[in-house]
């Protein structure tokens, strides 16, 4: 059961590929604000090649939604990275 | 089975470098626009509605440009539904990366080579814009490219101006969710007439589904064909009020005669004796004499008021035949001129968002990954243009 | 041609086509002391279904006949009604002589905005002509769509092409003050109606013309609202309040791509 003021904590730690693309993907996902600022805290880092998001939320309903949302844009951003990866690193010249 | 049965789900690929018509005429006013010093090449993300479209356009020194790739996937409800924000998102989720793809295989290009990355900042569906504006941003970070975020209304405009070579037309604006008439005047479209309630379109969408019409390939496509074997011209409300229309309250008239006890939905008699009967297919006839009136009246309005000869039609519901035909004649009446599109560059697509995108890039602008957010609401008139004068 | 208005017309000067009808200079009869008119023909719109065509114009040019009518009955400025044949789609009315204010107007001289630079002084002469300062022509406005307004004639397409100033050499004026009037023309969009939604309507179809029409004009129109206001007394509140909701309607109405 919960009240109001107890907030739920959700922590997730999802590997990339490299430390660039953790970062890439930390980024991309960091421009959109969460909707509902006051019942939903997004903090989002990288460890290496981890990105690490920690999630508060006032309800168990909304730490469903909201992890919901990030993974689903998570698996995006990492279908983006497989997808076009390779042909960004082929060409890292100067 | 009276609609032509096509493919649900088929990556159509639009357009061939070589369709294109010749390169727009030097402008008579000098343009803020320098030719550019070098080709410049942008791709365009487009997914506001239910259509996800990735194109690739190059502007060369002697500013012509060259649509290289127009590529487009449609996400298809059943007869009946419209497509919901979260399930559109989805499909262009699924489809956006194998359209991409085939958009920079047909251009023969790398993502590497664009200058730019152009996407969709609104206005349209806020889950699949947002979808459509994660990528842009992943690619622009993975291979270090500006982003630049288009107004979709203004794309739209911009490829038209530049298929057609329509040089300052009053602009009619007719989609799902848009209906305006619009006219540039000092580095702004400003909006002339516009609907005061649903969009022509979204009338239309909704109509199909009253009358369970399929929406492949587009309800709008499919109502236009069921019109062509109407008969009846039944009464409908007309709405124009100064260069504003309003549709609410005929769809919900010609909603109404579907329970007239002469409707039949079968559009056939019950009997030899069964002669006043009123069929879907006169009330798509009726519904669209109705409508498109209406709209070519306040087109013609706005061409009076700013003393215009020229029109563009934009927007999905622009390739509709019998829209342009009329909008044809009164232009004819005019001595004026139609400058139309077909289904292309019309139905919403990628290469438009490239299009605007590389002009305004090619003034110095660019869309910071901060402000890179997307946003449901986002009017003609806010955009500076700068690349006119 | 078969009918009397057409024969009319086909002896009348041709003075502008606009979007709705072609508009002619006649004389109802050859005595040369009779005024001109001015003759508005609904022509066939090609584009639109006949029978569609048909009972719109009928419509329309009774529907203004009877606007106009109303008008001059409850005292706004609006041009006599001299003939009527709904059928063939013709009204004759008085001949206004003056000026449209769309031309008095900055922005509003040139047909193309080319012609905005060197359209200001042309309008600020013009008014000069009129004798009559801005503010003036503003309050004029507000008035005269007040008044229509009372008795609930909506317009349905009021921009600043819409209405003329008298020229001063043929106003007769009672009050020593006034050397011209204003005329609201063109009713063939008019209905009649006492709703307050209609009413905010007609002001902002007004507001959207005077901004895409005259840049820079957001003082102009609000000069146009305070004599309205005025003139509109109690009836005010709930027109301004609704007018407020029709401009949040236009802003949030770009909802979908």
């Amino acid at each position: 059961m919960t009240s109001d003021t107890d907030w739920h904590t959700i922590t997730i730690r999802i590997p990339f590929a490299s430390a660039k693309h953790a970062e890439i993907a930390l980024q991309a996902i960091q421009v959109d604000p969460e909707l509902q600022p006051h019942a939903v805290k997004r903090t989002l880092s990288v460890e290496d090649d981890v990105l690490i998001a920690t999630f508060d939320t006032l309800t168990v309903r909304l730490a469903r939604l909201t992890v919901n949302a990030f993974l689903e844009n998570v698996d995006l951003v990492v279908r983006t990275l497989q997808e076009f990866g390779p042909a960004a690193a082929q060409h890292i010249h100067v | 089975m009276p609609f032509p049965n096509r493919a649900s789900s088929s990556l159509n690929s639009i357009i061939h470098p070589t369709d294109l018509p010749a390169p727009m005429p030097g402008r008579l006013r000098q343009t803020p626009l320098k030719n550019p010093d070098r080709p410049y090449l942008a791709i365009g993300l487009e997914g506001s509605a239910n259509k996800f479209g990735a194109g690739v356009i190059k502007h060369l020194e002697d500013g012509s440009t060259s649509v290289l790739s127009n590529v487009r996937h449609t996400y298809i409800t059943p007869p009946g539904e419209g497509f919901q924000p979260r399930d559109t998102a989805l499909h262009h989720r699924e489809w956006a990366l194998k359209v991409i793809n085939e958009c920079l295989d047909k251009a023969n290009v790398s993502m590497h080579d664009v200058d730019c990355i152009c996407f969709t900042k609104g206005p349209g569906m806020g889950a699949p814009l947002q979808s459509v504006a994660l990528i842009a941003r992943t690619l622009s970070l993975l291979f270090n490219k500006p982003l630049i975020g288009v107004n979709h209304c203004v794309g739209h405009i911009e490829m038209g101006r530049d298929v057609t070579g329509a040089q300052n037309p009053v602009v009619l604006y007719v989609s799902g969710g848009n209906t305006q008439v619009i006219a540039y005047s000092r580095q702004c479209y400003r909006i002339f007439g516009e609907t005061l309630d649903i969009a022509v379109g979204n009338c239309l969408d909704r109509f199909a589904r009253v009358i369970d019409l399929s929406n492949d390939p587009a309800p709008g496509y499919n109502i236009e064909q069921e019109a062509k074997k109407g008969k009846r011209l039944l009464p409908l409300p007309y709405a124009t009020k100064g260069m504003d229309v309003s549709f609410s309250g005929i769809l919900t008239a010609v909603e109404a005669y579907t329970f007239d006890k002469r409707f039949r939905k079968d559009g056939q008699p019950k009997d030899a004796n069964d002669q006043d009967i009123i069929t879907p297919a006169d009330l798509c006839f009726s519904l669209q004499e109705t409508i498109y009136a209406m709209l070519v009246e306040i087109t013609e309005r706005a061409m009076a008021h700013i003393g215009s000869k020229e029109i563009l039609i934009v927007g999905g519901v622009g390739c509709n035949e019998r829209l342009q035909e009329m909008m044809r004649i009164m232009a004819e009446e005019r001595e004026g001129k139609v400058f139309a599109m077909d289904e292309r560059f019309c139905i919403d697509n990628g290469i438009m968002i490239a299009q605007a995108g590389l002009l305004s890039f090619r003034m110095g602008f660019e869309t910071p990954l901060a402000k890179s957010t997307t946003t449901q609401r986002f009017r003609t008139d806010e955009v500076h243009v700068s690349w006119r004068a | 041609m078969t009918s009397a208005s057409l024969d009319l017309i086909l002896a009348s000067t041709l003075i502008s086509q606009g979007a709705e009808a072609k508009v002619y200079k006649a004389k109802l009869s050859s005595d040369p002391s009779d005024s001109e008119i001015l003759l508005k023909h609904r022509f066939r719109k090609g584009y639109r279904h006949p029978t569609l065509d048909g009972s719109l114009t009928r419509a329309r040019v009774a529907g203004e006949a009877r606007a106009l009518l109303k008008c001059l009955r409850a005292g706004v400025n609006v041009p006599g009604v001299r003939m009527v044949d709904a059928a063939e789609g013709v009204l004759g009315i008085e001949w206004i002589h003056g000026q449209s204010v769309r031309k008095l107007l900055p922005g509003g001289a040139g047909e193309d905005e080319d012609a905005s630079g060197d359209s200001e002084p042309e309008a600020a002469d013009a008014l000069r002509e009129y004798d009559i300062p801005v503010d003036a022509l503003m309050q004029l406005i507000g008035q005269e769509i007040a008044k229509m307004h009372l008795a609930d004639v909506i317009h349905g397409d009021l921009t600043t092409s819409n209405m003329m100033l008298r020229h001063p050499s043929s106003f007769k004026s009672r009050h020593p003050t006034l050397s011209t009037e204003l005329v609201l023309i063109d009713f063939g969009l008019s209905f009649h109606s006492s709703l307050v939604e209609d009413k905010a309507v007609d002001l902002y179809v007004l507001e959207r013309a005077f901004s895409s029409t005259h840049p820079d004009s957001e003082p102009l129109f609000a000069s146009v609202l305070r004599a309205y206001e005025q003139r509109m007394g109690k009836d005010w509140a709930a027109i301004g309040r609704r007018l407020e909701d029709v401009r949040m309607r236009g802003r949030k109405r770009s909802m979908v791509g």
